[in-house]
């Protein structure tokens, strides 16, 4: 205990602190254990698992069909991409062909679950620095987009739309139409919502600044998606590793330059621009065609390995699958962003007060479901 | 003190493992006035007593912010603007000492079957249960799974069934109705094992 | 760097240290013993193809069958942002009592992939500072993506039917009734 332990009566010596599995601000069953001493955060470790449902036994069991509809749960705010990059694993390995028009779909239902995601983002950002407000308005842009999602496939969020070899239904009549005015609706009120968030001094105290990660430790650790960005890492896999129709549509990738939490924001917030702008251009060019290429009763995939990755709203998530010629895959991993993009900020915490945690944790915005599989 | 990060066997004698049994007067029994133990119009009273009480209890329950899993958004999308629960009362509380009801939406896995039931002890009487979602109610698409509890009901009572893989927010909502049917007919019996 | 160039340059860096590199249609692949994997993964890094992403690590369970004495493939999967490449790096260990050098050294990501390794494999890395379980509580037992893992050494600990019995027991009278054995109805009607 040195003298600064002890001011008059107050005894300020390390505290062992933890925050959750049940929090309000760890966006799941997320356990934090901290060592502090006053405010400060001395040592931080994450204790994850809590949500560890095998995905990736299932899959082994229940096979390549059968487990694609749960594959929607791994990242269940954007599930769109994790579909996607299962069929893309599968496709690999057996050589399935995607008819163009089901390319074009697929695009156009990520780029809408990727703007449904950001909002859910930037409405959980603000609730947990306390600005509720933000929650409120981003909850009533993202009903919108889950109507359209029901209109479609039958269901708000779990949607099993893209199947191996296309996806699972065509566009009704009447929803490109529908499908622009949300886009329309929501890219008007962005402005706002930047209003509401960055020329809020309160949490702009909060949040420049606070929790930097350098470009370099995100590449060690393989942090993809926003948090990379925002940290000055230049990838994005639809530009650089494109998968389906990326390579025909025009649109930027926002960069930050310091990596702390505002510049996560505000990339996020720029992605849902860029993410509108795919979805225009690719309801003007949406070619005729099928939607989906008939598979074999059995689908069996042959004996060989194939990785399937997808930019999902959080990173890169991929599948890793090994084949051995029958219908379920002998090896199915799941690289999931969340894992990747909450063991770099295990050690960014150290340094800060306990309330930088809540920031810092709700910036890189991980889902549960895709940490734990 | 362990923090956590090991597992204790059951152990019948640990006070802390098996909690004490409920106040005498029952469960969800409000304190008696002196006007109820009247003699004989303090049989009225009381029934009149307990009606109100009910009557109050279900129009502002307080349920645990507990999402676990994909439920968990719908459950967030049932308090946000379109659907918007609070006004039936219902206002989220972080801490299980200020929660009536505790909705289990999500997988209950094997890790956090432990954490979910200390959770649930920690509320206090009168408390309730609704298992939001199919992995909730059964182990739903996860049944398979070697870590994975097969309903929650194997780890707290339940009172209210929602079935759904999401269930929709009005599916919710029917759910704390049929919750709030249950209480005013107070003299159902909401689970038999607490 | 064009994929062919990079295969050209890590074959030529990697020399001996690695069994084989070539260039599949998906980006590299590189076949080494498990000795040499830090050596071919910092050769990877350190290269002129400047593969200093990690994506992921993870395992492969080939269980014994007949003559064969069964193994563990250990992929690792590394990208190269500024030559947009990936490089999948693939060695083979036994299934018990070997222990791989860790690569959490080289690249900070590794860490938490083979601590899930660990846990789900039951693979041991040499020289990592914290291998315990991850995803699992810390007294399970076996490693379930392995194929011979049986669920049965866990059910005593963890399943709830055993932890909280007085949830699992029969609610109302008649499947009380019905959970009797057969015989002990008959008797009892009987009596």
């Amino acid at each position: 205990m040195s003298a600064m332990d002890v001011i008059g009566d107050i005894h300020q010596e390390e505290m062992l602190i933890n925050m959750g599995p049940q929090h309000p601000s760890t966006h799941g069953v997320l356990r934090l254990v901290l060592r502090m001493r006053g405010e400060v955060i001395e040592e931080s470790r994450f204790v994850i698992g809590y949500l560890h449902r095998n995905h990736e036994k299932i899959s082994e069991q229940k096979g390549w069909i059968r487990a694609l509809p749960l594959t929607d749960r791994v990242d269940y705010l954007s599930p769109i991409t994790c579909e996607w990059a299962m069929a893309l694993a599968a496709e690999r390995l057996a050589g399935v062909e995607v008819p163009e028009r089901a390319e074009w779909l697929r695009v156009i239902a990520a780029e809408l679950y990727r703007i449904a995601s950001h909002l859910v983002f930037a409405g959980t950002f603000g609730t947990d620095l306390g600005a509720t407000t933000l929650f409120l308005y981003c909850f009533r842009e993202r009903e919108p987009i889950l109507d359209i999602f029901e209109k479609l496939t039958g269901q708000r969020m779990t949607c099993h739309y893209v199947r191996i070899g296309g996806v699972g239904w065509d566009l009704p009549p009447g929803l490109d139409d529908e499908i622009r005015r949300v886009v329309d609706v929501i890219e008007s009120r962005l402005p706002e919502y930047d209003d509401l968030f960055t020329n809020n001094r309160i949490l702009r105290a909060r949040v420049e600044g606070v929790g930097p990660v350098t470009a370099a430790k995100a590449r060690a650790f393989g942090a993809s998606g926003p948090v990379a960005r925002a940290s000055g890492v230049d990838f994005d896999l639809r530009r650089d590793d494109p998968y389906g129709v990326y390579s025909r549509f025009e649109f930027d990738i926002p960069l930050g330059q310091q990596g702390d939490c505002l510049d996560r924001f505000t990339v996020r917030l720029e992605e849902i621009r860029q993410s509108a702008r795919i979805i225009r251009q690719a309801l003007d060019g949406l070619p005729e065609g099928g939607v989906r290429t008939k598979l074999p009763a059995r689908f069996k995939t042959p004996e060989g390995v194939a990785y399937g990755a997808v930019e999902g709203a959080r990173g890169e998530i991929g599948y890793y699958a090994v084949g051995d010629g029958s219908e379920a895959p002998y090896r199915l991993k799941i690289r999931s962003p969340s894992f990747s993009n909450l063991a770099v900020i295990e050690d960014t915490l150290i340094g800060w007060k306990i309330a930088d945690v809540v920031a810092i944790l709700g910036s890189v915005d991980i889902v549960l479901g895709d940490v734990d599989r | 003190m362990a923090h956590g990060l090991e597992r204790r066997l059951p152990d019948a004698d640990d006070p802390e493992v098996t909690p004490e049994p409920g106040p005498a007067g029952g469960l969800g029994s409000p304190p008696t006035s002196l006007l109820a133990s009247l003699p004989v119009v303090g049989v009225a009273v009381a029934k009149v007593e307990r009606w109100v009480f009910d009557q109050a209890r279900l129009r502002s329950l307080w349920p645990l912010t507990f999402g676990l899993a994909c439920c968990a958004i719908e459950m967030m999308a049932a308090w946000a603007s379109r659907f918007d629960m609070d006004r039936l009362g219902v206002m989220p509380r972080a801490t299980p000492r200020q929660a009536d009801v505790m909705i289990v939406s999500g997988t209950v896995t094997h890790k956090m079957a432990e954490r979910l039931r200390r959770l649930y002890d920690q509320m206090p009487e009168p408390k309730y249960v609704i298992a939001m979602g199919s992995c909730a109610c059964c182990g739903g698409p996860f049944l398979d799974g070697y870590h994975v509890v097969r309903g929650v009901d194997l780890v707290v009572p339940v009172d209210v069934y929602v079935p759904g893989c999401p269930p929709r927010p009005e599916a919710l909502i029917d759910g704390f109705y049929k919750l709030r049917e249950r209480i005013a007919l107070s003299n159902a019996p909401l689970s038999p094992v607490r | 760097m064009t994929r062919d160039e990079a295969t050209g340059a890590v074959a030529t860096e990697l020399g001996g240290t690695a069994v084989s590199v070539e260039g599949g249609p998906t980006g590299l692949l590189v076949r080494c013993g498990a000795e040499r994997i830090a050596d071919v993964v910092r050769g990877l890094r350190d290269g002129s193809a400047c593969f200093d992403y990690f994506t992921f690590m993870t395992a492969v369970d080939y269980p014994p069958s007949g003559e064969d004495a069964g193994r563990l493939d250990l992929h690792y999967h590394l990208r190269s942002i500024p030559n947009k490449l990936t490089a999948v790096v693939v060695t083979s260990i036994p299934r018990d009592g070997v222990s791989v050098r860790t690569v959490s050294d080289l690249f900070a990501g590794a860490d938490w992939h083979e601590r899930e390794c660990y846990d789900l494999f039951g693979v041991v890395f040499a020289g990592h500072r914290n291998l315990t379980r991850i995803l699992l509580p810390d007294d399970w037992r076996g490693h379930p993506l392995r194929k011979d893992y049986r669920q049965e050494e866990n059910d005593l600990l963890y399943v709830p039917e055993s932890r909280w019995p007085e949830m699992a027991a029969p609610r109302t009278p008649e499947a009380a009734a019905a959970a009797q054995p057969k015989g002990k109805a008959a008797q009892g009607g009987a009596g």
